[in-house]
């Protein structure tokens, strides 16, 4: 009977999700156990080990894997069965197989046609070395070698901190009957830490995320939240309007991420984003328009070392390659990502999923030059709650969170009770003032929203990473105060 | 019980119309006019269930038997008290062009050591996993506590629940894993042809289906054994209507998600009432768009709006972790703040309770600490008294409780959808009183010189207190009222709550005919988690609302 090694074994062996090896050899008992040719097979395995801190103390932990072994299947008339399990053993991967098979032998199929198979492209995957040893190496250490100075750091400003520490592990394989096979395997880690008063009058937040371990100074960020929980006692109000805005890279992240949603190619031809020629109608999209600050430049690249993603989609119809992708170049819209191969053949366009994350490129004024270039604005240090108000205008709303300060005359003057805001990447991206060195944003708390949900954009922790830059931005509509901390 | 309540067109147009109160599908293939049945159903074994091939890993006295494995490990470690979910779980997604059964067996354990959680979770169902799972929860919390270096604010804040013993089965009718595969599909097809067939009918949009059946066992070191035969239905059927760019969208009638099985489905009628639905939308997709002047109005919610008000805003609100302060790094704190115990949070007008009860997603006998849930009363005629509670965090109420001759116990709304996540606070379902006086949603608008009503509204953006929300015009359908009529579709608006202010500017109440139900699925957790969440609420007259442009 095949088993995993118990995790803690494979902790020790500085592996704890499967290897590239033990994966080909589940894909390929599975594939020895049917016969129908229309078949694929993805596993993925993904390592948790996550630190909560609450009320300056370790609220809790929580480590494990959870596994995913899925076959899918389906005949000319199309019909797609697929049967998932989270068993490694033999017996229950041979029952996946005869599941879908008894499925797909009895359910009832549309008369819609299959689009053409889809090429193989495993040649054309892009080399990513997103796996870090050091971010395994840390997990036995963690708790009592970073977490205690995390907590203390922030206790010796008479602070409470809370936040977490988490770090993961992912390594996925997809195979077909023809002979596609895709693996992929990614750490990633990220520390966050708020910190308060007492009396939870004021917020400070600071994080950090890395694919590697050894790049995250946890002190720091514990430093950095306690800081800005220190500079934010006392907030005063000031009157809602359009203002300069310097934002912060935690601020910046989330609001690029809706942007993620624009560039999906298939919608935007169809009227459905701000990319598109005709709001609501399919009359395609507006490509080589000028549409943001000639500053603007956006990148997608599954090897990209700061970020980077999985070289491929769509594991169990074929995983098809993810091509790097200038998305934006001198502010103009150069591509979007189409994921009907049909579509995307016809127009052509580029054969790809919607970008897992996006790099902005950034510019040289730091955010102290920012604010000493500034007479008067609002320093956001981060965004939170930010939604979809309209997507065809990219309109979002949202609030402003952990740390929010009126800047005059070049310098922060005090802090300011929390805004809701109301604003659009196709505003404030083309109203620039400055932009700063960019790194890649740490996003905190930040679970999926009803529509990337719908639209099925992996948002499960760790969001995957997005490089922006800090940017300081002139009339961002701070439309309303709200009561919150 | 509307599932959905549109605004009757006698409020646009002379002609006297019932307010539509209600309508439901029959989902059933053999239930639906014959011209709707699928014209190429492929023959084939109809007597072959899910279950027909879908063995359980595990025989419930195997999972039993892990669990008190699980306990013995921990107990042997000598910690406070630990704990154990674990469950076998089948899901069935039963569509027309994709059929999906997914399995799979999970165990998560905690376990308490000086007020600090340890959880370690798997998936492996040999006794030595789940030892090691056992041993592993506890030397996290161990380590997690060391590094703490002093016990919690809350360490004596567990107050585990009375020691139980017993087995609890989800009172269904029939168990969607015993019907025929064919059947799924033909209900699916059928419901699909009947949208079809209308011309009205837009596209996108679909149906979807998908039954949970659950074998989950709690065991603790207290000495609690429960074993909870669960069975879940999450039926969306959602398509839109459109005139140039006014669209709508219709749900089918008394779906939504339950606790019920295949008779979820077995609704007498759906043809006529979905036509009937797609009709009543359809004069609303013809009213002019405008946008409306920034400002200040009284404005309608109907039921289903009011119940996303509910899910998005009140509820999350009452959890007790958040109150707390647990969570101020991640989903965030609470307006209802401890210190408004007793006091008024909304107007006299607003009663809301929470309950697990049958027929609800959330039914249980047993919460995920072992707890009976209660049917409790939060907000009593405006007043806050009392939260949604776990046995982590009950003892915070101890003083409020004894004040007023209630017992400290949980009310029962610890929450695990998969027992490889941590154990958190969602809201039973809510269930606000609807209004004693005869009112429809036509006669909550019929006295408003200028406002706003708002129907099928989902979609609110809050911020992390829960002190505001929003309303986008663009996601959900807002009119303009004038004189008590509805003349315009409301478009490039947001619509800006405070939510005590909000509250407390409750005017007037529906009666019972306005009732809608509404589902959400709402994430907290880190790593955030999926639960869903349901409510029930009549429509609501408040006294005012902010308008702002959505333009920038």
């Amino acid at each position: 009977m095949r088993m995993l090694p118990p995790l803690e074994e494979r902790l020790a062996a500085g592996r704890p999700v499967i290897t590239r090896d033990q994966a080909l050899a589940v894909m390929q008992q599975i594939m020895a156990h049917t016969t129908i040719a229309n078949a694929g097979a993805e596993i993925e395995h993904v390592y948790h080990g996550v630190t909560r801190l609450a009320h300056g103390a370790v609220r809790s932990t929580n480590d494990g894997d959870y596994l995913r072994i899925g076959f899918r299947t389906s005949r000319a008339v199309v019909l797609n069965v697929y049967v998932e399990t989270n068993q490694f053993d033999d017996q229950s991967i041979r029952a996946v197989v005869e599941r879908a098979e008894a499925l797909l032998k009895d359910m009832i199929g549309s008369n819609e046609e299959l689009g053409p198979r889809q090429a193989m492209q495993q040649d054309r995957y892009l080399p990513t070395a997103l796996w870090h040893e050091p971010s395994i190496a840390a997990i036995p250490s963690v708790r009592t070698a970073e977490i205690p100075k995390i907590l203390e750091t922030v206790r010796a400003r008479r602070l409470q901190a809370s936040g977490m520490v988490g770090i993961m592990a992912r390594a996925m394989m997809a195979l077909t009957r023809d002979g596609i096979t895709a693996f992929h395997e990614e750490t990633d880690c990220e520390v966050n830490v708020t910190a308060r008063p007492d009396d939870g009058t004021s917020s400070g937040w600071s994080g950090q995320a890395s694919r590697d371990w050894s790049q995250l100074d946890p002190v720091r960020v514990a430093t950095d939240a306690a800081d800005i929980a220190e500079r934010g006692l006392h907030p005063s109000a000031v009157e809602p309007g359009r203002r300069v805005a310097i934002l912060g890279p935690a601020a910046v992240v989330q609001l690029m991420r809706f942007l993620v949603l624009h560039f999906d190619g298939e919608g935007s031809d169809n009227g459905g984003t701000g990319f598109s020629k005709v709001p609501g109608r399919p009359k395609g999209s507006r490509f080589l328009q000028r549409l943001f600050d000639p500053r603007v430049h956006i990148t997608v690249d599954p090897t990209d070392p700061l970020g980077g993603y999985q070289a491929w989609f769509g594991g169990l119809v074929g995983a098809s390659a993810n091509p790097a992708l200038t998305l934006i170049e001198g502010g103009v819209l150069k591509n979007l990502t189409y994921r009907i191969m049909e579509i995307a053949l016809q127009l052509g366009r580029p054969y790809s999923d919607l970008p897992h994350g996006l790099h902005m490129q950034g510019g040289e004024t730091t955010v102290a030059q920012m604010i000493a270039q500034c007479d008067e604005g609002i320093y956001v240090n981060r965004f939170s709650s930010v939604d979809v108000v309209d997507m065809q205008s990219g309109m979002l709303t949202g609030v402003t969170r952990d740390g929010c300060f009126l800047i005059k005359h070049g310098k922060i003057d005090r802090p300011v009770k929390n805004f809701r805001f109301l604003t659009s990447p196709f505003f404030f991206l083309n109203n620039i003032l400055a932009m700063g060195p960019t790194q890649r944003a740490a996003f905190g708390y930040a679970p999926p929203t009803m529509m990337e949900r719908e639209v099925g954009i992996p948002s499960d922790w760790p969001r995957r990473p997005m490089i922006v830059p800090p940017l300081m931005v002139r009339d961002f509509n701070f439309n309303a105060l709200i009561d919150a901390v | 019980m509307s599932h959905f309540s549109l605004i009757s067109r006698s409020m646009f147009a002379p002609t006297r119309r019932d307010f539509l109160a209600t309508a439901s599908c029959a989902i059933a293939g053999r239930f639906l006019d014959p011209r709707f049945r699928v014209a190429r159903v492929i023959p084939a074994n109809t007597s072959l269930s899910a279950q027909a091939f879908l063995e359980n890993r595990l025989p419930t006295a195997g999972l039993q038997s892990l669990a008190a494995r699980a306990v013995d490990a921990t107990r042997q470690t000598g910690v406070a008290y630990a704990d154990i979910r674990i469950a076998e779980q089948h899901r069935l997604d039963p569509g027309i062009v994709q059929a999906s059964l997914i399995s799979q067996m999970t165990y998560g354990v905690r376990a308490l050591v000086d007020g600090v959680w340890g959880f370690a979770y798997g998936r492996d169902p040999s006794p030595d996993a789940v030892t090691r799972c056992a041993q592993a929860a506890v030397a996290g919390a161990r380590v997690a506590a060391q590094a703490t270096n002093r016990r919690a604010d809350r360490s004596s804040g567990w107050m585990p629940p009375p020691v139980a013993t017993g087995e609890w089965r989800t009172p269904i009718q029939i168990d969607p894993f015993e019907v025929p595969l064919q059947q799924h599909s033909e209900v699916s097809e059928a419901l699909n042809a009947l949208v079809k067939r209308m011309p009205e009918m837009d596209t996108p949009g679909g149906i979807g289906m998908q039954w949970t059946r659950e074998t989950r066992v709690f065991a603790s070191t207290a000495g609690s054994h429960l074993t909870q035969y669960l069975y879940r239905s999450q039926i969306d059927g959602a398509f839109h209507v459109s005139y140039g760019r006014n669209a709508l969208v219709v749900k089918l009638p008394d779906l939504g998600w339950t606790s019920r099985g295949y008779e979820a489905v077995l609704i007498p009628d759906t043809a006529d009432r979905f036509k009937n639905a797609v009709e009543d939308v359809l004069w609303l997709t013809r009213l002019p768009m405008a946008t409306i002047d920034v400002g200040r109005y009284p404005v309608v919610l109907d039921g289903h709006t009011m119940g996303s008000v509910l899910l998005s805003v009140v509820g999350p609100s009452l959890e007790l972790d958040r109150v707390l302060g647990d969570e101020v790094d991640a989903s965030g704190g609470s307006r209802f703040t401890l210190d408004l115990l007793g006091a008024p949070v909304a107007s006299p007008l607003l009663t809301l309770t929470g309950h697990r009860n049958m027929p609800e997603i959330q039914a249980v006998q047993w919460d995920d600490d072992g707890a009976v849930p209660t049917p409790h009363t939060v907000i009593k005629e405006g007043v806050l008294v009392d939260y949604h509670t776990s046995n982590s965090t009950v003892a915070a109420l101890t003083e409020w409780y004894q004040r007023n001759g209630k017992a400290v116990a949980s009310n029962g709304c610890a929450t695990t959808v998969d027992p490889q996540t941590v154990v958190t606070i969602q809201p039973p379902h809510l269930q606000m009183s609807p209004g004693t006086a005869r009112r429809s949603l036509e006669e909550l608008c019929h006295g408003m010189a200028h406002g706003i009503v708002v129907l099928t509204g989902t979609y609110l953006a809050t911020d992390q207190n829960l002190s505001s929300a929003s309303f986008s015009a663009e996601y959900t359908p807002c009119f303009e009222i004038k004189q008590g009529k509805l003349i315009r579709r409301i478009q490039g608006s947001v619509l800006q709550l405070n939510t005590l202010p909000f509250l407390k500017g409750l005017v007037a109440l529906g009666d019972e005919t306005t009732i809608c139900r509404g589902n959400q699925m709402r994430s907290k957790g880190y790593p955030w988690q999926d639960t869903p969440v349901s409510a029930v609420a009549p429509a609501a007259l408040f006294k005012e609302i902010n308008v702002m442009s959505a333009k920038e």
